[in-house]
């Protein structure tokens, strides 16, 4: 074994938010097929107790439906507050969200704010997420799209003006408008398009990347990029028992997003959070 | 750990589905009415701003809202410009080791190699297992490219390499003269219990 050098310090441009990671939140989510029955509502809603030591503060959601009557006399309107679903939370001691669970209308979403690795991450995640379907009964209702979403955030070290988006990006992204290249520090791209259409599963990309200043724990202003990319799997034919294995969706849908991260950045932002290709 | 926007490309616009339940209901209703549905509208979507939407407008999903398919929306996020705590151990760590992975051929000015892919999953891996209750090392990179961890306690030192082929060594010495000595151990395979105890936060 050498004993161990000092390596020389490798400045970033740009570097990922979380020093570790780029990533701020990642949403895992199933949707359904129509919205949960009042009786799969109120299960749903009980899920609260099975997680208070996971996910301790717990708000229902309401919806506030808005009926304007145009053809009575006196034209009346009403506004009625309906529970529509859950959200279950745990906090940082700072008050800030760390991990959310969430159940509305005809959606089952877990949020993670806390995010450390993969395996970690989607272990809990699966976990909420297989929670929530066991109170799903019978066969009212099918999985119609698996999603995950990712929103990645890169600082700027540095002076806007003088920031050079090809040290984060690759040139020849096709992500990317070269508009964006040419133009100063901010700009927007936003992008939706499906992958594969004419398979049982249609993949639905949704990119929106940009370029934000962020005051970061009120210092100056921070160049601030952010990615944000969704990948829904949308399942034409429903046949349930086919979409018992949450796992392999969900890392065939991180392994599309790590694919897409990889056409995206630079090898070097690529390295510097550890973007490992599947085999 | 708050962080505010200040400036964006991007104005606040409506989702398509709320701008054409407004417009639907200010083209069919009187004048004051509209006003009145318009501002409920908008309350209803500041309420519920957190629900997709949908939920939002009050649309079901056979409304014709005219979005296009690629713009379902099916998520909303709920990050409010937060970054996590830099200093926390794991995340320092796995940000040593990821910086590390950086370092290019040849970085020490002297032929030092860099660190390959698998030294630096290899390196995640071993660390991640020793979370939360391990002491913090110092981590660098030998110029053969062996991912090094040292830590240097009160009462012992352990020095060890992650060569990224699968396996670790290590070299150990305690204040009282015992030393600990392993060679291309698998990277799957434990440290010992004695050394954990000594290197991690459960023996306290």
């Amino acid at each position: 074994m050498q004993p161990p050098t000092t390596p020389i310090k490798d400045c970033l441009s740009y570097s990922p938010i979380n020093k570790a990671h780029s990533i701020v939140e990642t949403v895992f989510f199933i949707q359904f097929n129509k919205p949960f029955s009042d009786s799969t509502k109120s299960k749903l809603i009980a899920i609260g107790d099975d997680l208070k030591d996971q996910l301790p503060k717990s708000n229902l959601i309401n919806k506030t439906a808005f009926k304007f009557d145009m053809s009575a006399l006196n034209n009346s309107s009403v506004n009625e507050i309906e529970v529509v679903g859950i959200e279950l939370q745990k906090t940082n001691d700072d008050g800030s969200l760390s991990w959310m669970l969430r159940i509305a209308e005809d959606i089952i979403s877990v949020h993670c704010l806390d995010y450390t690795r993969w395996d970690d991450v989607w272990e809990k995640a699966k976990y909420y997420l297989n929670k929530s379907r066991e109170h799903i009964g019978g066969r009212d209702n099918f999985i119609s799209c698996i999603g995950l979403r990712y929103i990645d955030r890169f600082c700027y070290n540095g002076k806007p003006n003088e920031s050079n988006l090809k040290e984060l990006f690759k040139s020849n992204t096709p992500y990317i408008s070269q508009t964006a290249f040419d133009n100063g520090p901010l700009w927007h791209c936003n992008s939706g398009w499906f992958e594969k259409p004419n398979d049982d599963i249609k993949y639905l990309n949704q990119l929106n990347v940009s370029a934000d200043y962020l005051s970061i724990d009120g210092d100056n202003k921070t160049l601030s990029i952010t990615i944000d990319h969704n990948i829904s799997a949308i399942v034409e034919q429903h046949d349930d028992n086919k979409h018992q294995d949450l796992t392999s969706f969900m890392n065939n849908l991180h392994d599309k997003n790590k694919q897409l991260l990889a056409l995206l950045l630079t090898d070097k932002i690529t390295n510097q959070i550890n973007l490992s290709l599947p085999k | 750990m708050p962080i505010t926007t200040c400036i964006s490309t991007q104005s606040y616009t409506p989702p398509p589905s709320c701008v054409s339940a407004i417009n639907d209901t200010l083209k069919n209703a009187k004048p004051l009415h509209a006003m009145v549905g318009l501002a409920t509208l908008v309350m209803a979507g500041i309420e519920q701003k957190a629900l997709n939407t949908s939920v939002m407008t009050g649309a079901k999903p056979e409304t014709p809202a005219f979005i296009p398919e690629t713009q379902r929306s099916f998520s909303e996020s709920v990050e409010r410009n937060q970054r996590l705590d830099i200093d926390r151990l794991d995340l320092k760590i796995l940000a040593r080791i990821r910086a590390i992975g950086s370092y290019l051929d040849g970085w020490d000015d002297n032929n030092g190699r860099p660190a390959t892919q698998q030294s630096i999953s290899d390196a995640e891996n071993f660390m991640w297992k020793l979370f939360p209750t391990v002491k913090e090392p110092f981590i660098t990179l030998a110029s053969d490219g062996e991912i090094n961890f040292l830590w240097i306690l009160p009462n012992f030192r352990l020095d060890l390499g992650i060569y990224g082929d699968g396996s670790y060594s290590y070299y150990g010495k305690t204040s009282g003269g015992e030393e600990f000595i392993a060679d291309e151990t698998p990277i799957d395979e434990n440290l010992p219990e004695e050394i954990l105890a000594l290197i991690t936060n459960k023996a306290a």
